[in-house]
């Protein structure tokens, strides 16, 4: 996505000479560059928000002020496009500001830098709280700009009256008299962020300051933001009288999807700015309530609308528009399921303060604005009764956390997993679901417990849930489980423990939250773990639905797939459209009924601040929508309510699904798995239209057409025979998938592993520059093969030379350091020394430590004690674009008896037959030494070969593990097997 | 097995790795020692090398009678190399039976180079290697021989630039570059799929465009046979590129020759074209059976690289 890269030329395009760096800044063109925002109480019912309005009759500088109405004096923020600051100058904010009685505003300059891994989330607030009267003044403070937050913005708030801005300006040094930032400058305005496609009714203004006539020449153009590529240009000169504006209208027509028109302007030959508008465009849906029971829907978390206001509050966060146009924004993105999660409005502890005592005012507001545009609400019980702090929060007296246990759980380390009084419990579900009866339909119950909770309490507490929701409306839905893979959670064996103990017989939708396989292209598939899902699923109930009920972060896998150690979770936020796309499409393939991925502000386009380094949604105040909403929009449009039909296979590295749809006909959604890889196909000779990721029609042209990692809609009649006849050709017919250190012939090499991406076979030649070796290999379709080469180099990458006898393709890939060790190696670490030998038939790995004391460890979970855990990967040169763990990687735990009464273990992953392995454990009582033999067909391996090995020593004096000390990898051995060491056996 | 007979095994070995003869008949080799070779003063024997020193405006040559049958193809090859030389006119010449000529530039280490001719007719008739130039440069020359080629070693011919030592190919050399500034080297091509070496073309247009050519010596090309001539090329930035197999012979009104126009990118790629030997009905001059490769693409007066690894000349069929 383009938005940093285009927005960048406009504010280089700024004249370096002009004291003001605010554009606009006395509102001649409209609010362009600002954007005004207001915070409605949840509980008030108010509906409406007053829209700023350019006031002829109030003024300081031009022709306007910018007035920003509150009848109802609640919150307002106005905020401006960013500026750059030069680190180190001194810079003064003014504003002239008045209101219609006498108030507190405060001034802010403010921004988030994150650039990791240097920085990482910080915030930065310059500012002062000034009261205004209905006396025109200027206000103003001055600050030093430092690294790294040199691109702040304006942030104006205040509450309890209409507030009249104009004459901002930024300008270095001390106050200044007020200037424009140039004597013209220009806007593209529109009507409306959310358009329908086709003709746009956007125009042009400008204005001029100067007292003398000025002319300026523009080239104006419509980006699509989504695909980067320039739809329509158009030339335009424009003549400004004296200190006059001029508006014209301009001729640009939109398909469905993201879009800027904006440009560059001249005047005098010197560039002047043109502030761009940005929009989205995608048709309006149904708003007729549908059944989710029979129809499959998308959703979303947290779609209340709710943000703390500036006073900290919780309100409705109007974004532009008032409560109707949010929901109508929800529902023209194809949102069906509002999940209240995350949400900031529905809280037990708001709702029932005390015993017995609901207020229902924010719950009913959500319900039926919902409802009007056919979406139903889905609240998630628990929330911070079942999750939060212990103690100095605002909920220490609350009646429930009094009478609440600890789970025994924590999360994070913060936050403490609490069992509320099963009573209360129960009569909030039975009183919240008989107040909802008839409005709502799903109740979640618990977010992700897995987390912070035993199989054992969930389903005690789900039980009394599902009894207590059923006895007040039978007709409502129980959605459980809500496993989770991310935050180490074992998604799969939560369900399997719930399923065991009979917690299916106590919901009616077993929700999931699918962090561990995101997209078809994770180690393990998002369909696999469907599947695999449904089958323990099955084992316990079968055909109960599943739901997907949260998935925020949406990656391809290849951008981290290397482990930096640094979770960033801001980025993880932000990710192509596509991806959410694939998300609805694998999950509606795959036989979920429900895909309630995204979290309700990342459809929010940030287009003013592009620098601002934390969510889009803490820099907006305007509702834009960006590529996720009109992705949602079109899958919708194609496929809401369809059924899958199956999961078509057409070439390694391109996904898809057939479906019918809810009039009959198939439909099908293809994509290419992986980020970057292209393929082509002839679809128009087949009769099958082409439709892109936002619905519009691709040109029936004859020839092929390219398919990308952006999922495309295929129609036809008969469309599952007409794709029997579509060839695909890779664009790239074979991929270097990755390099490593590893060994053949009982030596160092550097393994190379090439990809067939074509159906045929191929004939490849490859070398690794600086390596005299020519290798030929010839790869059988849709198969992947390993090259040795001997080590010749000590470099941290290595250039892969490939041809196909047409092309030469030189390919730099990192090649990390290994650690290798050869058989009857021996090898001192941290106190222990270890071994490792091997036979034809089995690898001897002899540990002695030398350890004083034991410590405690927790039960099954032995790496927390004294213990020495060992990695195996008995296939290192395969799958090398992928550093997850494999079927192939094996893990060993041996622990002597600890200080706190646990007996010594042998403990291994579920893919070891451990019967299969000898092992013994001797503690002589200040040291200890282990021996455990590892016959190589329990590695699935026929013979002798090089492994991927390394070995953790975990220590423990007392009460905890303190350290852990790897011989190759490091911390993320546990989930990096590329972390691992190469063992070498001799060859016979 | 004496010192020299294992240095022919060896050096026939490399020949045939190079150029894919298989079994091609040895009809002439040097040996100093043993044979007598008509000198001219500036020329002196040592073992197995023979030395010369152009005297500037003079063309002393050294030579041997040699025997060829008619109607067949062969192959001199020599090694040689230079030093002294300061002018771009210095060159060692080869004449065959004084009817088969070719010239080789001042190169510094020793280099392996090739003449490819046809023999029409049977005869007896001198073996010439003379120098030529404006500069007092010093030559040695060694290990001379001629080979009869069979219809198998004319399946594949290959030239590459393993055997070049520099820093000019031996066996291409510019052609109307009156306008155009530059030099061909060979350089090592580490990005190429089988590494070795490559020809590199640098050229700028002195002024405005010009159109720079590198032209080969000779290779066998047989009437009416299907052919496949192949080579990789890469430019620094994107370029127009031809190539051709030109049988031009000065002096004819007919002129034959096949090529094709192509782009060169900043990857190896390899560039091909088939094509049909010339009929002697309609081109009699092509009876001579031989012809040369031509590289030519436009020059500007920003300076252009390209370069040029593995060219191969293949018949096609049977």
């Amino acid at each position: 996505m383009k938005q940093i890269l285009f927005f960048l030329p406009l504010l280089a395009a700024l004249p370096l000479a002009a004291g003001n760096l605010l554009l606009n800044s006395n509102f001649e063109l409209g609010n362009a560059g600002y954007q005004v925002c207001g915070f409605i109480p949840m509980q008030t019912g108010e509906r409406t928000f007053s829209r700023p309005e350019l006031d002829p009759n109030e003024k300081i500088h031009g022709a306007f002020s910018l007035k920003c109405p509150s009848p109802r004096g609640e919150w307002i923020q106005m905020i401006s496009h960013e500026v750059e600051l030069k680190d180190g100058q001194e810079y003064t904010v003014s504003a002239w500001m008045k209101s219609d009685r006498p108030l507190s505003l405060k001034m802010e300059l403010f921004a988030v830098a994150h650039r990791p891994p240097k920085i990482v989330n910080r915030w930065y607030s310059r500012s002062k709280s000034v009261n205004l009267t209905p006396e025109w003044k200027r206000f103003h403070f001055t600050i030093r700009a430092e690294k790294p937050f040199l691109h702040p913005f304006l942030k104006l708030s205040w509450n309890g009256g209409t507030v009249w801005f104009d004459a901002l300006q930024i300008s270095a040094g001390k106050l200044q008299e007020y200037t424009p930032a140039s004597n013209v400058e220009f806007a593209v305005l529109g009507p409306e962020r959310i358009a329908k496609p086709g003709k746009q009714n956007l125009t042009l203004r400008g204005v001029n300051y100067s007292d003398k006539e000025l002319s300026g020449a523009l080239n104006l153009k419509l980006d699509d933001l989504y695909f980067g590529n320039t739809l329509a240009t158009h030339a335009q000169k424009m003549t400004l009288p004296a200190g006059k504006s001029v508006e014209l209208p301009l001729p640009f027509t939109a398909p469905n999807g993201v879009f800027r028109a904006g440009g560059t302007a001249q005047c005098g030959g010197n560039p002047v700015p043109l502030l761009p508008f940005d929009f989205g465009a995608a048709p309006e849906l149904p708003r007729t309530r549908i059944n989710p029971d029979a129809t499959f829907t998308i959703g979303y978390s947290s779609a209340a609308g709710t943000f703390s206001s500036p006073s900290g509050s919780p309100a409705f966060r109007a974004l532009g528009g008032g409560v109707d146009d949010h929901y109508a924004a929800l529902r023209r993105q194809g949102i069906r399921i509002n999940r209240l999660h995350d949400d900031n409005a529905f809280s037990w502890e708001t709702i029932e303060p005390e015993p017995g005592k609901y207020d229902w005012r924010v719950l009913d507001n959500i319900i039926d604005s919902g409802l009007k545009y056919g979406i139903e609400t889905m609240p998630v019980l628990g929330g911070k009764g079942m999750l939060d702090r212990p103690g100095k929060t605002p909920r220490d007296n609350w009646h429930i956390r009094k009478n609440s246990r600890s789970s025994g759980s924590w999360m994070g380390g913060r936050h403490q997993g609490w069992l509320p009084p099963e009573k209360a419990w129960s009569d909030f579900v039975e009183n919240l679901v008989r107040h909802c009866r008839g409005r709502v339909r799903y109740y979640e119950i618990v977010n992700e417990p897995n987390l912070y909770m035993t199989p054992e309490n969930y389903t005690r507490y789900l039980k009394l849930a599902y009894e207590a929701a059923k006895k007040a409306d039978p007709e409502c839905r129980i959605v459980g489980i809500c496993s989770t893979g991310d935050l180490g959670g074992q998604l799969g064996e939560f369900i399997e423990a719930c399923g065991k103990l009979g917690a299916f017989q106590y919901l009616d939708i077993l929700s999931f939250h699918p962090y561990s396989a995101q997209l078809d292209s994770f180690p393990t598939p998002a369909e696999q773990q469907i599947r695999e899902i449904r089958t323990i699923v099955d084992r316990y109930r079968k055909n109960l639905p599943l739901w997907n009920t949260e998935l925020y972060y949406i990656h391809s896998r290849l951008p981290d797939q290397k482990i930096s150690g640094i979770d960033d979770w801001i980025a993880s936020g932000k990710f192509p459209a596509r991806n959410s796309a694939k998300r609805y499409l694998i999950d509606l393939g795959a036989g979920v009924k429900s895909s309630i991925s995204l979290n309700g502000n990342q459809y929010l386009h940030n287009d003013l601040r592009p620098h601002f380094g934390y969510s889009n949604h803490w820099a907006v105040a305007e509702m834009i929508p960006n590529a996720h909403f009109i992705a949602g929009n079109a899958f919708a449009r194609f496929l809401e309510g369809a059924k899958p039909v199956k999961q078509l296979k057409l070439l390694n590295g391109i996904n898809g699904f057939l479906y019918r749809t809810r009039d009959g006909k198939e439909t099908s959604a293809i994509w290419a798995v992986n980020d970057g890889e292209t393929f082509e196909a002839d679809f128009s000779s087949a009769g099958i239209r082409v439709f892109d990721l936002f619905g519009n029609e691709r040109p029936a042209k004859s020839g092929p057409l390219k398919l990308t990692a952006d999922p495309c809609y295929l129609t036809g009649n008969d469309l599952s025979r007409r794709l029997e006849k579509v060839v695909f050709q890779p664009e790239r017919t074979y991929t270097v998938t990755g390099v490593r250190r590893s060994a053949e012939n009982g030596k160092e090499a550097v393994a190379v592993e090439l990809r067939n991406n074509t159906a045929s076979p191929l004939s490849l030649s490859v070398r690794l520059r600086g390596a005299g070796k020519l290798r030929d290999v010839r790869i059988d379709g849709q198969m992947r093969k390993t090259l040795f080469f001997p080590m010749e180099t000590a470099e941290q990458e290595v250039s892969v030379l490939v041809s196909d006898g047409k092309v030469v393709e030189n390919q730099k890939l990192p090649l990390s350091k290994t650690r290798y060790l050869h058989n009857g190696e021996s090898v001192s670490l941290n106190g222990c020394r270890f071994r490792v030998t091997s036979d034809a038939r089995a690898l001897t790995i002899a540990i002695d430590v030398s350890d004083r004391k034991r410590g405690n460890r927790p039960p099954n979970t032995p790496w927390e004690g004294d213990c020495i855990e060992l990695f195996f990967d008995s296939r290192p040169s395969e799958l090398l674009e992928r550093n997850p763990y494999t079927d192939h990687v094996f893990r060993l735990f041996l622990a002597p008896k600890s200080a706190n009464g646990l007996p010594e273990e042998f403990s291994g992953s579920r893919n070891l037959d451990l019967r299969k392995l000898t092992h013994r454990i001797k503690d002589s009582g200040t040291d200890y030494s282990m021996t455990v033999t590892v016959p190589w067909e329990s590695l699935r391996l026929s013979a002798p070969a090089p492994i991927g090995f390394d070995i953790i020593r975990n220590d423990s004096n007392g009460s905890r593990r303190e350290s852990a000390v790897p011989w190759a990898g490091n911390q993320y051995n546990w989930r990096d097997r590329f972390n691992f060491g190469i063992y070498i056996p001799s060859i016979p | 097995m004496n010192c020299m007979k294992l240095q022919k095994i060896l050096f026939l070995a490399a020949a045939g790795t190079l150029f894919g003869a298989t079994g091609a008949e040895t009809v002439f080799s040097s040996d100093f020692a043993a044979q007598k070779w008509n000198r001219a003063p500036a020329w002196t024997i040592e073992g197995e090398t023979a030395k010369a020193t152009q005297i500037p405006g003079k063309w002393p040559a050294l030579s041997y009678p040699i025997s060829l049958e008619g109607n067949n193809f062969y192959r001199c090859s020599f090694q040689y190399r230079t030093s002294g030389s300061t002018d771009s006119s210095d060159k060692l010449l080869l004449h065959v039976h004084k009817k088969y000529h070719f010239s080789y530039p001042p190169v510094t280490e020793w280099t392996t180079s090739y003449a490819y001719f046809h023999a029409a007719d049977s005869g007896k008739g001198d073996l010439t290697f003379q120098l030529e130039g404006k500069s007092p440069f010093q030559l040695q020359l060694r290990k001379i021989q001629v080979e009869k080629l069979s219809a198998d070693d004319r399946k594949r011919i290959r030239v590459d630039f393993a055997s070049d030592s520099g820093p000019m190919p031996a066996f291409f050399r510019k052609h109307f570059w009156k306008n155009a500034e530059g030099a061909l080297q060979v350089v090592p091509a580490e990005d190429h799929i089988e590494g070795g070496k490559a020809m590199r073309i640098t050229a700028r247009a002195k002024t405005g465009k010009t159109q720079p050519s590198v032209y080969s010596l000779h290779l066998p090309l047989e009437p009416e046979k299907r052919y496949r001539l192949s080579l990789w090329a890469k430019a620094d930035t994107q370029t127009p590129f031809s190539f051709y197999i030109d049988g031009y012979v000065g002096g004819q009104k007919k002129h034959w020759y096949k090529g094709t126009q192509t782009k060169l990118t900043p990857r190896w790629e390899k560039q091909s074209i088939e094509f049909s030997g010339p009929s002697l009905t309609e081109h009699p001059q092509m009876a001579k059976q031989t012809a040369y490769l031509v590289f030519t693409f436009p020059a500007e007066e920003k300076e252009k690289t390209i370069r040029i690894h593995s060219v191969e000349l293949e018949q096609l069929g049977e």
